[in-house]
């Protein structure tokens, strides 16, 4: 085998393993949205189950949840589920949050508030949100939330609920 | 100018001296002020105090903490008609760590000192990264100057290995209360016990008892089942000190529950829970529990989690804080209502919160209650401009409350009289 075949196949096959495992990409760049601009991202997700999951970096039950929302994405995606985060910590802060994301939870696509105001984000989704985090909620292929959760459940449990979302979606 | 004008010019003066019906904006234009506290001096003057994102490139030293902001206090000696231009609590720009839900407090004491206590930034000495501490700072001047800040609790020790385990925060969620004797109690949550099996935080305390010249050195208050993301709140009287918190039971309830201290701080009966649904949940609630206290009756106001539906609510005790009624709404027919405080005007009990009604917006909200806690007006929507209402405060003064609130990214604060129209039904006046 040549020089170039031992550097070049490996390399080769690296890619092959991150294509077929589906999550080998990046996740894209944490952004700061407006209530507007973060309407335009949910109405881009229609078609897919959304579990949409607020947190914040100082919530330690946020923390703890993150990969099991992680793995029950894992298991689903090829079946049109799709796990956004959106952080409320403060707008003046996204560059931190993107760092604090890139450390310790890689493969989590997560958007960031973009104002004073956190409940007007969040109110696009549920007008009647009590600011209690963590707050997910699944979103129906279109658009509409089907269930909110408030605070850590079991994987299990979250990966139920997504199973009954995609089950029931329209 | 005439006798006659400069006497009616007086009289109007006076008048605005102890009410003001419509808002006044504190906080200066252009400005995202968020967070407000108030307290009134002894000479009558009120002063403010709100948060402010520290505008970025400022933040000094390095500062890599979450929420980098800074602190302002305004005066007013005119009854809240008119303020001088704020003061800058923070030396260093971005000092202070907070936001709506672990703000800042403020007192002023007899004496004339502003007490204020607060998150603020800090680094870890040894591993550089970012820590929380509970600093406290005081003016003798009424506000125009503050000293150096104090840090009231010990540099943790943190892991700071995991973003569970350790995280970037440590002391916070803090409040202060004066008792009009020299007494100044700081409470602050610790999460250094911390972990993934034990996920709640204890109460730390450090007391001073000359009006804050010297603190004694901290020491634990409650052990590590308290809500360490649910504001502490405190309140004195007659030698007792008052401290609400959340608890979370060993079957993941959380729970606000008040606990009395008659030994100036340093010990505190049992925690009793408030008259509330159980409220299951793992979570970060962001629920502070209100405190207001007269004679033997103790009223608690707070978010009612585990009730249906869900939202602002009081609880009374007539026993001293022994046991507590059933929690009633304060806001029913709300779409959501949250962040209720309490505050007494005389006889009478205020309360304000902020709620959706109605509309998209959240709205700041009062009602009042003349027969010592047993029930409450109507909810009345506090006029205001466009915009979120959300944080209210209040403080007792001139025989009604001041209230303050944030609109928008301002701090708007208005006088309301016991029987101000505004709470429609005023009691009936013998002759």
């Amino acid at each position: 085998m040549s020089w170039s075949h031992r550097i070049v196949r490996p390399l080769v096959v690296a890619a092959a393993l991150l294509l077929a495992a589906g999550a080998g990409a990046q996740p894209p760049e944490v952004k700061p949205v407006s209530p507007a601009q973060f309407a335009t991202e949910l109405a881009a997700l229609r078609g897919r189950v959304v579990m949409l999951n607020v947190w914040a970096t100082w919530c330690a039950p946020c923390l703890k949840e993150i990969p099991d929302l992680l793995a029950v994405e894992a298991e689903l995606r090829d079946e049109g589920f799709v796990l956004l985060g959106l952080s409320i910590d403060d707008a003046a802060d996204a560059a931190q949050v993107a760092g604090f994301r890139q450390d310790h939870f890689p493969a989590f696509h997560t958007l960031q508030r973009d104002a004073n105001d956190a409940d007007a984000l969040v109110s696009v989704v549920d007008q009647a949100w009590n600011e209690v985090v963590p707050t997910t909620y699944l979103l129906a292929r279109d658009g509409r939330v089907v269930r909110r959760i408030q605070g850590k459940l079991t994987r299990a449990a979250f990966l139920q609920a997504a199973r009954e979302a995609l089950g029931g979606g329209s | 100018m005439n006798r006659l004008a400069a006497i009616a010019m007086a009289l109007v003066a006076a008048a605005g001296a102890v009410q003001a019906a419509d808002p006044v904006v504190v906080s200066p234009p252009g400005r995202k002020a968020m967070a407000p506290e108030i307290a009134v001096a002894p000479d009558g003057a009120l002063v403010v105090l709100w948060l402010e994102r520290t505008p970025a490139g400022d933040a000094g030293q390095g500062n890599h903490n979450q929420a980098a902001a800074d602190l302002w206090l305004a005066r007013s000696v005119d009854g809240g008609a008119s303020f001088g231009a704020p003061v800058r609590v923070n030396a260093t720009p971005g000092a202070v760590w907070g936001f709506p839900v672990s703000k800042p407090r403020v007192a002023v004491s007899p004496a004339g000192v502003v007490h204020v206590f607060h998150a603020g930034n800090a680094q870890h000495a040894r591993t550089g990264k970012p820590l929380v501490l509970p600093l406290y700072t005081r003016s003798t001047d009424g506000g125009r100057s503050f000293g150096e800040p104090r840090v009231l609790g010990g540099m943790p020790d943190a892991r700071l290995g995991s973003p569970v385990e350790g995280s970037d925060i440590a002391e916070l969620f803090g409040t202060l209360a004066i008792d009009g004797r020299g007494g100044v109690y700081a409470y602050w949550i610790d999460t250094r016990a911390m972990t993934k099996e034990q996920p709640n935080g204890k109460v730390w305390s450090a007391v001073s008892l000359d009006d804050g010249v010297t603190f004694g050195a901290e020491f634990e208050v409650l052990p590590a089942d308290t809500c360490p993301c649910c504001q502490l709140t405190t309140a004195t009287q007659d030698g007792r000190v008052f401290l609400g918190s959340r608890r979370v039971n060993p079957e993941g309830t959380r729970d606000s529950t008040v606990a009395v201290s008659i030994d100036r701080g340093r010990t505190f009966a049992a925690r009793v829970r408030w008259g509330g649904t159980p409220w299951k949940i793992e979570a970060c609630p962001l629920k502070a529990t209100a405190l207001a206290v007269d004679g033997e009756f103790v009223y608690t106001a707070a978010f009612d989690g585990g009730a249906s539906p869900q939202g602002a609510a009081w609880s009374r005790s007539s026993d001293g804080g022994r046991s507590f009624e059933p929690a009633r709404p304060l806001h029913a027919t709300a779409t959501v209502s949250d962040a209720p405080v309490l505050a007494l005007a005389g006889e009478a009990l205020v309360a304000a919160w902020h709620a959706k009604a109605g509309g998209a917006e959240r709205r700041v909200f009062v009602a009042v209650s003349r027969d010592r806690g047993r029930s409450f007006s109507a909810p009345v929507e506090v006029p205001a401009p466009a915009g979120n209402g959300t944080y209210p405060v209040l403080t007792a003064r001139a025989g009604g409350v001041q209230l303050a609130w944030q609109q928008a990214d301002a701090i708007l604060t208005r006088y309301l009289a016991a029987d101000d129209p505004l709470f429609g039904n005023p009691p009936e006046r013998k002759p």
